[in-house]
């Protein structure tokens, strides 16, 4: 490691620091940077999941120790019901821009699309630290939103953002929608910033940088996943960046892109607005909205099956297949965003064209389950943690996959939208699974970029007891959303005043279930966060290619010098899962392996 | 390890069926034609959903069950098949896609119709946290509306233009009351932001948006007394942005209507 | 080396938060001493000579009857209050309630009255507000509580006052408000029954009374000099009536308003509205 860095900044040696690791330009310091802001970040969602886990389950119970923490959203102990607005508006957003968009590209793409492609770094390496940069700028930002009005009580209006109620400002008279809404949308224009200069580089650099031999079919299918992934951030960010703006121009500017006339908001007629439509926004963000799913859960497709073989020591069955599939979600993920919008007010045929898309994608989705099985079939397994991950993967995108296909039918939509069978069908998928497969990776790829091992032990206790709590949690809240239970209600049915709706009585006993397990569930990931913090000190030094896998990240030292591969470029000679090849000396060919010849790949 | 985590995945599965056949906690009754259609679809969904979440999970929990390193012989050598491919791609196409289609009759019948010449029409006005039902009385005709006259404190909620005459024997409730078995219009607007009609009991949900009037229709067929929810996100109140549909019987509905003063 | 990398982010990224969330406190602070520097009047020290200004506010005119409020959304306000109706127009035999009477000029601008100690109380019951009407000194504590099985959501709209609006659970503690600045009137609103209003005057001293069921008001404590006093109705307007209060003296001074004939709504009267 060291002499490489010496050779690079021997010339500025005050500012080493700084320059090797604050600002550095190095894509496999920018992508721990990554990891690290979305490890904070995630902490930052987890607590406020739990909170609402808390009001959920115990409405109208008092926790002295919430007054201490919220003295006006929680005045004498219980949540009210803004604060708990403001809890899933700050989850939702937190969750989604800076966990599931950031950790598995910026995060996992940034250290390893280099490497496992042959190159030497991203193809502009100054762009891609402004993207880390412009991305903690908006995390910034974004937790200032929570801070700005009279305290820990930020924007209420949901991670969707709806207009009017997101565009009126103070005239909506409700709290946190003056300043936490404008530095809401201000973050998350930042952000698009960030991902947009990222994407261009992911892109560029795969296409461009690969080493000899590398053809685009010998492509590790994480490179395939980050790549899809940088495409989508391509196309779609430019539209939430513009809705943003325009958003903030109806917020700030008196225009009216979103604001009809005649609103009687708060017992004042609002004269200053006419000729908007509420509905526009809906298409913006959610052209943007559904392809961020995709975004959130490709890298963990693509991770998913780089481990997958790896462990099942088989070669992926059906590359070509799992290839086109990554493309086929993506592209008609671009096709589907109206599936969001059914009730809407949007022209009911549309939503019949939507509705035959959305249930289309589950054709991509059911061949990727398929070669998965497929890979498994006849395998020797090592039950890694990483792989106990990835296995999960499979199962929970296998059952958040299929609850999609009462969604994106328009009739059952009429009755299951905007319940809790859509907050447990999009946790399941976009939530839970693309976060197995962030732990599937972090458990994979640790011992290269710490140099050490991760406890096996502890990470495979955590590996159970979370897969059974995050089950614990989701599929019940189908059966809760089936009862009728509207999302987004600070409670259904609150036993301490006799509030809420009489038909949901029946289900108190499944939400408090809910909620013990979602406690369960958050308790269990401090064994991860300790299991971190102890391996990246304590842990067992990890050799050159502790899995005997054959991608290119294996063949160099762990963690990698500064330019990867020591100023040479490797020479790719076999496709990525050469595994159990018959007649081969070991078990698995390395890529850039010359001994035997062509194989297949 | 593998035996263990098969078992896991088999129980997870077993207790996921379970959950939803048991019915325990399940859609409250129905009481429109369109929703006996909406459950059977979803019933019908139900199976083949849960045919294919089946199949997948004991299959997942079988090779990890079965294929573990301690079992004998070397892993098969395999970069697929392209007949499996073509051949598993084609029938879930089919089975998707089949299911799609079935899945747009109920909302075709509700959306591509005018409501009956009979129907009953009721304007929805939702504001943050309420709902406002305006019905037009005697006169068939729904008075003017006056922005400038909303008051809540003052018991004009809507604005009825105390010039106009045909504003005057217009009723405007709080809660909705519908008679049995006669077709009802509801035209829904919105004073402020989004909110969103969901009477769990009729299957029906359609989003009230500011700036526009939607038309929808649906016949209740079962006298009773039911809740009616807020569905948006409209604001620090949504959750408690309540109301009732009251459904009576014919001649109820006329007593009802009455006692609101509009004798027919 | 990357395990110094790692917890110089997270010390960055607590950092980071720790000064955004401190941020808020120093915005308050920077908040009371803006109110310092408002320009300070002297105390007022009593000559034990004050005196007294009573009256009766009538209407000349019909008054539009009060209409009964569909409280149907909630049954557990219809509960606690079975004909519920409007408030706007509280008159019997002529004589005006909740007609809010305040003074204005001469000593009562004049000088910086001591704040009681003592809280006005705001309840809600019935889904309504109790008072309707209430007067209140510039942060003086006003205590509201919560009498109804259902919870309420206070919402003051004021212009020069900080907005706010919380919710209050049913059998939750008081909430403990003041508004710092004088301002007439403060509407305040349940956002989850739109039909409940109230309205506060919050002035810098407390020359006020709200007008009883018989119409009359009686302010005490007076010092003697010459005053304006405004008598406000949430429909029938502002009317001022100039006076002198004399030495231990006491002043009578009738109000009559006349019904309006073209009735327009409350609302209306808080903002001037131009449609597009």
């Amino acid at each position: 490691m060291a002499e490489h860095e010496v050779a690079v900044h021997a010339h500025h040696p005050p500012t080493g620091f700084i320059k090797k690791y604050i600002f550095s330009v190095d894509h496999k310091v920018i992508g721990i940077q990554y990891y690290f802001l979305a490890i904070f970040s995630v902490i930052i969602g987890l607590v406020m999941s739990v909170l609402m886990r808390l009001q959920l389950g115990w409405p109208g119970h008092q926790f002295g120790f919430l007054k201490s923490i919220f003295p006006i959203g929680a005045a004498d102990g219980t949540i009210s019901p803004e604060l708990y607005l403001s809890l899933v508006t700050m989850h939702g957003t937190i969750m989604v821009f800076f966990v599931l968009t950031t950790a598995p590209q910026g995060g996992f793409g940034n250290y390893f699309l280099p490497i496992q492609i042959g190159a030497a770094d991203m193809a502009f390496p100054v762009l891609n630290m402004l993207s880390f940069w412009t991305t903690f700028v908006a995390l910034l930002v974004m937790i200032g939103a929570i801070f700005v009005e009279s305290g820990v009580v930020g924007p209420i209006g949901g991670w969707t953002g709806y207009a009017p109620l997101s565009a009126l400002g103070e005239a909506s008279g409700q709290k946190g929608q003056t300043y936490g809404v404008v530095l809401w949308i201000i973050s998350i224009a930042i952000f698009c910033i960030a991902s947009l200069l990222g994407a261009l580089n992911f892109i560029t650099t795969m296409l461009n940088m690969r080493a000899k031999g590398m053809s685009l079919m010998r492509l590790p299918l994480s490179c395939w996943g980050w790549f899809t992934t940088a495409v989508l951030a391509l196309l779609s960010f430019p539209v939430l960046l513009a809705g943003g703006v325009l958003l903030l121009l109806d917020h700030l500017a008196g225009t009216s892109f979103f604001i009809p006339a005649n609103l009687f908001v708060n017992d004042k007629l609002i004269t200053e607005h006419a000729g908007g439509s509420p509905i526009m926004w809906q298409h913006l963000f959610w052209f943007f909205g559904h392809p961020e799913v995709y975004i959130a859960i490709l890298p963990g497709m693509g991770a998913t099956s780089h481990i997958l073989a790896t462990f099942a020591r088989k070669p992926i069955f059906g590359y070509r297949a799992m290839v086109y599939a990554i493309f086929a979600i993506g592209l008609l993920g671009f096709f589907v965003w109206g599936h969001h919008m059914f009730i809407s007010g949007m022209d009911p045929r549309t939503g019949m064209m939507f509705s035959l898309v959305t249930l289309t994608i589950g054709v991509p989705s059911a061949i990727k389950t398929f070669n998965w099985l497929g890979t498994l079939w006849g395998a020797r397994i090592r039950f890694t943690t990483a792989m106990l991950f990835s296995i999960g993967f499979v199962s929970l995108f296998v059952s958040g996959g299929v609850t999609g296909m009462f969604l994106g039918q328009t009739s059952l939509d009429l009755q299951l939208h905007d319940t809790y069978f859509v907050v447990g069908h999009f946790h399941m998928i976009m939530g839970v699974a693309a976060i197995f497969g962030m732990f599937a990776g972090t458990y994979y790829w640790f011992p290269k970029m710490f140099g050490r091992m991760m406890g096996e032990g502890i990470g495979k206790v955590h590996f159970w007891l979370t897969f059974i709590g995050v089950n614990a949690i989701f599929i019940p809240m189908h059966i809760m959303g089936i009862a009728g239970a509207p999302r987004r209600y600070a409670f259904h049915w609150n036993e301490v005043t006799g509030e809420g709706f009489e038909f949901l009585k029946g289900i108190v006993p499944v939400t408090k279930f809910v909620s013990y397990a979602a406690f369960f569930t958050a308790a269990v990931q401090i064994l991860f966060f300790a299991n971190l913090v102890w391996s990246m000190y304590k842990g067992k030094k990890a050799s050159v290619n502790p899995w005997e896998a054959t991608s290119l990240e294996w063949t160099v030292p762990s963690p990698p010098p500064h330019d990867n591969f020591g100023g040479h470029e490797p020479v790719v000679h076999h496709g990525p899962y050469e595994y159990s090849v018959p007649g081969a000396k070991t078990d698995f060919i390395m890529q850039t392996d010359p001994a035997i010849a062509e194989t297949g790949g | 390890m593998g035996k263990a985590l098969g078992l896991l995945l088999w129980i997870i599965t077993i207790a996921a069926v379970a959950m939803f056949a048991v019915h325990k906690w399940w859609f409250p009754p129905s009481i429109t034609e369109h929703g006996q259609l909406v459950d059977n679809q979803f019933m019908l969904t139900l199976v083949v959903v849960a045919i294919v979440f089946v199949l997948a999970q004991v299959a997942l929990g079988f090779v990890v069950f079965q294929f573990g390193s301690s079992r004998k012989g070397d892993a098969t050598y395999s970069h697929g098949s392209n007949k499996l491919e073509v051949t598993w791609t084609t029938i879930t196409a089919a089975v998707f896609v089949t299911l799609g289609i079935l899945g747009q009759q109920v909302w075709a019948s509700l959306h591509f119709h005018e409501a009956p010449p009979n129907a009953l029409t009721i304007e929805v006005t939702a504001q943050q946290f309420a709902w406002n039902f305006r019905y037009a009385g005697a006169d068939d005709t729904f008075g003017k509306l006056d922005p400038l006259q909303m008051s809540d404190s003052n018991g004009n909620p809507l604005g009825l233009d105390s010039k106009d005459p045909a504003a005057k024997d217009d009723i405007v409730t709080s809660t909705i009351t519908v008679p049995a078995n006669r077709p009802v219009q509801l035209i829904l607007k919105s004073k402020d932001v989004i909110h969103s009609f969901f009477v769990p009991n009729l299957r029906f949900k359609q989003d009230l948006v500011p700036g526009m009037s939607i038309r929808v229709h649906f016949t209740p067929q079962v006298v009773g007394h039911y809740e009616l929810a807020c569905a948006e996100l409209c604001g620090a109140g949504h959750y408690k942005m309540k109301s009732y549909m009251d459904v009576l019987s014919a001649d109820d509905f006329e007593k009802w209507l009455k006692d609101k003063g509009v004798g027919k | 080396m990357l395990k110094r990398i790692m917890i110089l982010w997270m010390a960055i990224f607590m950092a980071a938060f720790l000064i955004v969330a401190c941020g808020p406190k120093k915005k308050k602070a920077a908040d009371e001493s803006d109110k310092t520097e408002e320009t300070k009047k002297p105390a007022y020290k009593s000559n034990g000579d004050e005196g007294t200004v009573t009256g009766k506010i009538m209407l000349t005119g019909a008054a539009p009857a009060p209409k009964r409020i569909d409280m149907g959304q909630d049954a557990k306000c219809g509960e606690a209050n079975s004909n519920p109706q409007t408030e706007t127009y509280m008159v019997s035999d002529g004589k005006v309630q909740n007609v809010f009477v305040y003074l204005k000029g001469g000593p009562a601008d004049k000088y910086e009255y001591p704040v009681p100690s003592e809280s006005a109380e705001l309840d809600q019951r019935g889904c309504r507000y109790n008072p309707h009407v209430l007067g209140v000194q510039a942060k003086q504590d006003i205590k509201i509580t919560n009498s109804d099985a259902t919870t309420h959501n206070i919402h003051p709209t004021p212009t020069k006052n900080q907005e706010w609006n919380e919710s209050q659970a049913p059998g939750s503690g008081a909430k403990d408000k003041s508004f710092s600045r004088p301002e007439t009137l403060i509407k305040v609103k349940c956002n989850v029954h739109p039909w409940m209003t109230a309205y506060i005057g919050v002035l810098g001293h407390s020359f006020y009374a709200v007008s009883g069921k018989d119409g009359s008001f009686t302010i005490k404590n007076v010092p003697p000099g010459d005053y304006t006093l405004v008598t406000w109705h949430e429909d029938l307007g502002e009317q001022t009536q100039k006076i002198k209060v004399t030495a231990k003296g006491s002043v009578t001074q009738d109000v009559t308003y006349n019904a309006k004939t073209a009735y327009l709504p409350t609302s209306m009267n808080m903002a001037t509205v131009v449609l597009p």
